[in-house]
């Protein structure tokens, strides 16, 4: 097996053209338990970790550009109030050593229906911008996931960045698990106000094929909200809407039995995660407390 | 000798088959295992062994069956080895 | 956690770190700062690796085995099947009916079929993959309760009942006023120690080979490992190497027969380590139960009878499931008055995973069924739970359901209303609180909404060793001399450290006895006899009795020497190095040693102990050990998950040989007890293990476990060293259910299986995937492809 170090993003794209199919790896916390399991052994290996460009973030035309190698660690001390979703996701991903080294764009390569990074970056819009030789190109994160582990990523492209906005409402993650910590996702539910476009964003996590965005329930939502003006009135959202919210999150689910949980139990699940996160991050927006 | 149980008496029984009788080894094989898991003493110990396993009267009877068997399924030859427990009321059973 | 200890303060020795002492592991140190060697970490030049291949299939006929490719393998120094095996092709902790290699027949998934030695383990690995074999595959029994009936298959010679064990006492017809029924079921939890299989075998060049390995009891390793190479026991000499843990999953042979094969196949050390997915496959997991009672008692609380159908299964060998059918019948009824019982015990052959000792043996299950009956009913009753168990506490007088009289201490009494006063944790309001003291915790699942708090309480016991007659004695050689000028005590026993701290409680124990703070515990290793096994909480009690016989022996020699010296007539004692007198010295040991080394052996055997007869009657084992337990849980009943605030435990334990080492008994046992009633499960379908994996057999981390109170009885036994009982077992029976009890307090649901998940506690029936959507229908497109996303 080659493992390959390449020292720039150029170096990395050009030993990903040479060599398609090779296999980036940078936290490992994934892509070493295939290897030591046996299950994949590709011929070629291309460490990203001294790479700078993909471990830096910063702020670009008012939107925040985050290196696919941040870690969680990363997310969650440096990024803690301007992503505060992904934050809270990141802090429930396995322990902090996996923290340390895993990273988003880790959980964007593998495109894991339960990666605890995702629903948060569907509720904010995050868009993916992925490189090549042949040049670069930014797909929304809803089309950059089309199945269970899989993206769209060409052999000879990498994830270089996602792209996603400050946070401007408040913002809310949940995940169910049987033991609270180092657990794989049951289900798990991302939210985020975005006051200035008066919009919901949510998404679901670990419950269907890749992370599903619950439109109904999202429109549904707003609708209530602008017909009761409540974004600026910031009155209380009636208690049958959010009951509502949840059921249309739950149908919008599409979960499998399997040995961590029944889909029954994930469908029940998801909605009442919905139903919770949106009353917390409504409350923050009203100003009050919970 | 095993940890727990220890029977006091042991029989290992092993079909030296016969090729040339008439039914086949495999058979020969087939019809002890057949009357000694009838006994309620037997257990697989090998390809062709059985072994019995319980108080002194009934494995001795087990046994005279199994033979028994054995020859009229045509073997000529059925090896078996009696072990006594020396410390079988210590043991339990 | 606070301990509020009950005991009464002995007359210490004034030597330091003797028993009482919460005296440091000699081990604890290189462990954490990880240069303790374990087993996996052995190493010698020029050894090979061993690897073995396994079934993939849980019942299929061996049509054949096809070795050449992988002898032919560059690095591969031997592959080797059944016709290898030098002598007896069967193994077994009770019956030998488990083949070293398989050669007509597999009867589980995971069974071994054929080794390979080679210079790299990666090289063994892959030759293991250019082994074919030819697999009939056949129909798998997949439950007991169709392993009994007259249809199925036989799995063994003699049929799929392994054992069935009756316990009748008193009048099968009696009738009672109130009855209460239930069906309760176990899955099947394990051990999931920390330290892989693994093991190093050296051939001696002469024919014999010497082992070092982890395992529970070496003897009994010895003597298979000895029959099945056709060696006398002198040629097989085995070394205990540092243990991971064991919790019964070791007692049973992994490795050991195949790396001595292969290292006397090939003349080279080979070293086996089985990776954690082979270990799920490799050992023995907890025998799960189907239990069916029946309660019948007075109106006022008084039991009438117990009866209770008991359905094990014991997988496809029957490695020690004799003894867990016995265990459970003849634990079935609890530590209660019970006049009339009739309790059925089948144990049976199934092609599921065999199943074997875990801590607790037999008794976890029937209490977690009998726990739940009382408090069905005191519901009934209309009576508080912890009442009804005051009212029929077993006393010491009054006779066990199997006909054996109790002796003294059995506090059930005590326990249980002691238990029920250690105060309460504080009852904090549900909303505002800090998310990790929340069901859920930082995953953000709730900011109190639907937390609900529930109490429960639950009382168990076991026997202390090894019962119905056997005698598992244990054997300690001491020595005394003098090493640079100080006086220094040499323990030497075969028994397994196993993690449990018995290496420190040996060195208190002679301390105490010799007045020599100097005391080295030898490596446990063959040349000395059988210590018996680590199992059974037994080895403080029958290893601790046979170092304390032994040091009394070199004692009194010592005193012979001294009255012979110095004519003395007073009593005698050791202190601080020091022959002392009333209070006065008399010489320092030294003096009286000399240059001499003063060696004495002792061979320890506990009271006899009786079968039982086709009642199930019998006094059947020599200690009991009883423990209580509470739990405080909170539930988010909306989600069904849970978080365990507080266990409060009180428990008898005769005399604290080490009270930091008792805490890490209970806090551990605690922890399993929690794991089987909230998440850990070897799943299963089809005969195959779904979750061979820490990812999905889930243990309790630190954000799991609550904090535990303890109270520690000490009420000595009158029979044993020091009084002491047994203490590893006890804290893992009957903490599950208490912990389910808490949880029906809080829910209100049945809860008649354990690991209980969430959607029980909600109420969603568990509906297995009877029918995934088939790849033409509009739902699958929909879905994807299963097997991606069963993984993460």
């Amino acid at each position: 097996m080659q493992f390959l170090q390449p020292h720039s993003w150029r170096e990395a794209l050009e030993a990903r053209a040479a060599h398609p199919g090779a296999r980036p790896i940078f936290g490992g916390t994934d892509v070493m338990v295939d290897l030591n399991f046996g299950r994949k052994r590709p011929e070629t290996v291309i460490d990203l970790t001294r790479v700078p460009e993909i471990r830096e973030w910063n702020r670009e035309d008012g939107l925040l550009r985050i290196g696919a190698g941040v870690t969680y660690t990363r997310a969650i001390t440096e990024l803690g109030n301007l992503l505060p979703g992904l934050a809270m996701a990141s802090r429930t991903v396995g322990s902090p050593q996996i923290r340390n080294r895993g990273t988003i764009g880790g959980n964007l390569g593998s495109a894991s229906p339960a990666g605890d990074a995702l629903p948060p970056l569907y509720a904010s819009h995050a868009v993916i911008e992925v490189a090549s030789t042949r040049g670069t190109r930014r797909i929304p994160v809803g089309q950059f996931i089309i199945g269970p582990k899989r993206n769209v990523l060409e052999p000879d492209e990498l994830i270089i960045a996602f792209i996603m906005p400050e946070a401007e409402g408040p913002q809310q993650y949940a995940k169910i698990g049987t033991r609270n910590a180092m657990v794989i996702a049951v289900c798990s539910f991302g939210l985020a106000l975005h006051p200035e476009s008066r919009s919901v964003g949510a998404c679901i996590g670990s419950a269907g094929p890749t992370p599903i965005q619950p439109r109904d329930a999202e429109n549904f939502i707003e609708d209530v909200i602008e017909e009761h003006d409540l974004w600026e009135s910031r009155a209380e959202i009636p208690a049958s809407a959010l009951d509502r919210f949840g059921v249309l999150a739950s149908e919008a689910a599409m979960p499998i039995d399997d040995v961590r949980g029944s889909a029954d139990y994930r469908r029940h699940a998801v909605g009442v995660l919905a139903r919770r996160t949106l009353t917390w991050a409504w409350n923050e927006h009203r100003g009050v407390a919970g | 000798m095993p940890g727990y149980d220890r029977a006091e008496l042991t029989a290992e029984l092993k079909v030296v088959a016969s090729p040339g009788a008439e039914r086949t080894p495999r058979e020969q094989v087939e019809a002890v295992r057949r009357v000694a898991g009838d006994s309620g003493l037997a257990h697989e110990a090998g390809p062709e062994t059985t072994v019995l396993a319980g108080g002194r009267g009934e494995v001795l009877d087990a046994v005279r069956r199994v033979v028994e068997t054995a020859l009229d399924a045509g073997a000529h030859v059925v090896e078996v080895k009696v072990e006594a427990e020396r410390d079988a009321e210590r043991f339990g059973s | 956690m606070t301990t509020t200890p009950t005991r009464t303060r002995p007359s210490a020795s004034r030597t330091r770190g003797g028993i009482g002492e919460s005296v440091g592991r000699p081990d604890g140190v290189p462990k954490v700062k990880g240069e303790f060697e374990y087993s996996s970490d052995l190493h010698v030049e020029g050894m090979l690796w061993g690897a073995t291949l396994r079934s993939p299939h849980p019942h299929a006929n061996i049509r054949s085995i096809y070795t050449s490719d992988a002898e032919a393998m560059a690095g591969v120094f031997a592959v080797l099947t059944h016709e290898d095996v030098p002598g007896r092709k069967v193994y077994g902790m009770e019956i030998p009916d488990q083949p070293v290699l398989a050669w007509e027949k597999v009867r589980y998934q995971g069974e071994a079929v054929a080794l390979v030695a080679a210079d790299h383990p990666e090289t063994a690995r892959l030759a293991l993959g250019k082994i074919r074999v030819d697999y009939e595959v056949l129909e798998p029994v997949t439950d007991a309760e169709t392993a009994m009936s007259e249809d199925a298959p036989k799995l063994h010679l003699s049929g799929n009942e392994l054992r069935r064990v009756d316990v009748r006492h008193g009048d099968p017809e009696a009738a009672a006023e109130v009855v209460v029924e239930g069906e309760y079921e176990v899955g099947m939890q394990d051990q999931a120690f920390l330290g892989p299989e693994s093991g190093l075998a050296i051939p001696d060049g002469e024919g014999g080979v010497d082992l070092y390995i982890s395992t529970q009891w070496l003897h009994v390793d010895q003597d298979q490992v000895a029959e099945s190479l056709d060696l006398p026991p002198e040629m097989v000499r085995l070394t205990l190497s540092g243990v991971g843990g064991a919790f019964g999953g070791r007692e049973d042979l992994s490795m050991q027969i195949h790396a001595c094969m292969l290292a006397l196949h090939t003349s080279r050390p080979v070293k086996m380590v089985y990776g954690r997915e082979e270990s799920f496959h490799g050992h023995v997991h907890r025998h799960p139960a189907k239990m069916r009672y029946e309660h019948g008692a007075t109106r006022d609380g008084k039991l009438t009878y117990v009866k209770a159908n008991l359905i094990f299964d014991g997988g496809a060998y029957a490695s020690s499931s004799n003894a867990v059918c016995l265990n459970a019948a003849t634990f079935a009824c609890g530590p209660y008055d019970v006049p009339n019982a009739r309790i059925e015990s089948h144990m049976l052959y199934t092609n599921n995973p065999p199943c074997g000792a875990m801590r607790g043996f037999g008794a976890v299950q029937v209490c977690f069924a009998h726990e739940a009956q009382m408090d069905k009913l005191a519901e009934k009753l209309g009576m508080d739970p912890v009442d009804l168990r005051l009212k029929n506490a077993i006393e010491p007088g009054m006779k066990f359901p199997f006909g054996q009289e109790v002796p003294y201490p059995a506090p059930v009494r005590e326990i249980l209303g002691r238990v029920r006063e250690i105060p309460m944790p504080d009852e904090q309001e549900a909303m505002g609180r800090d998310l990790r003291e929340l069901p859920g915790g930082v995953s953000n699942t709730t900011h109190g909404e639907g937390v609900r708090r529930g109490v429960g309480y639950a009382v168990g016991f076991k026997n202390i060793g090894f019962s119905a007659g056997f005698d598992d004695y244990s054997t300690a050689r001491i020595s005394l001399s003098i090493e640079d000028g100080e006086p220094v005590v040499r323990v030497y026993t075969a028994a397994a450290e196993v993690g449990q701290g018995l290496v420190m409680v040996q060195a208190q124990i002679a301390r105490t006895e010799l007045g020599v703070e100097n005391v080295v515990v030898e490596a446990a290793d063959t040349r000395t006899g059988s210590a018996g096994s680590t199992s059974a909480s037994r080895q403080s009690y029958v290893t601790g009795a046979a170092v304390k016989e032994a040091c009394e022996k070199v004692r009194e020699r010592i005193f012979e020497l001294v009255r012979d010296e110095f004519g003395e007539s007073d009593e005698l004692a050791i202190e601080d190095g020091n022959i002392i007198s009333d209070g006065r010295e008399i010489a320092p040991l030294m003096e009286i040693l000399d240059d001499g080394e003063i060696s004495e052996i002792v061979e320890f055997h506990h009271r006899a102990t009786h079968p039982l007869d086709e009642n199930g009657q019998g006094d059947a084992h020599f200690q009991f050990a009883f423990a209580a337990h509470r739990a405080v849980v909170e539930v988010d009943v909306e989600l069904g998950l849970v978080r365990v605030v507080e266990i409060a435990t009180t428990q008898d334990v005769g005399k604290v040989i080490n009270p930091k080492a008792l805490e890490g008994q209970i806090e551990g046992g605690i922890a399993q007890g929690l794991g089987l009633a909230l998440m850990e499960e070897i799943r299963i379908q089809d005969g195959e293990i779904q979750n061979a994996s820490f990812t999905d057999y889930l243990i309790p981390t630190i954000l799991d476990m609550p904090p535990v109170k303890m109270e520690i009885l000490e009420l000595a036994d009158p029979e044993a060293p020091y009084g002491l009982k047994g203490v590893g077992e006890p804290p893992t029976i009957a903490s599950t259910p208490a912990i389910v009890a808490a949880l029906r307090n809080a829910t209100a649901m049945e809860l008649g299986r354990i690991p209980v998940r969430p959607e029980h506690i909600i109420g969603i029936p568990k509906k297995p995937p009877d029918e995934l959507p088939q790849p033409e229908s509009s739902r699958y497109s929909g879905i994807g492809r299963l097997e991606d996303r069963r993984e993460t």
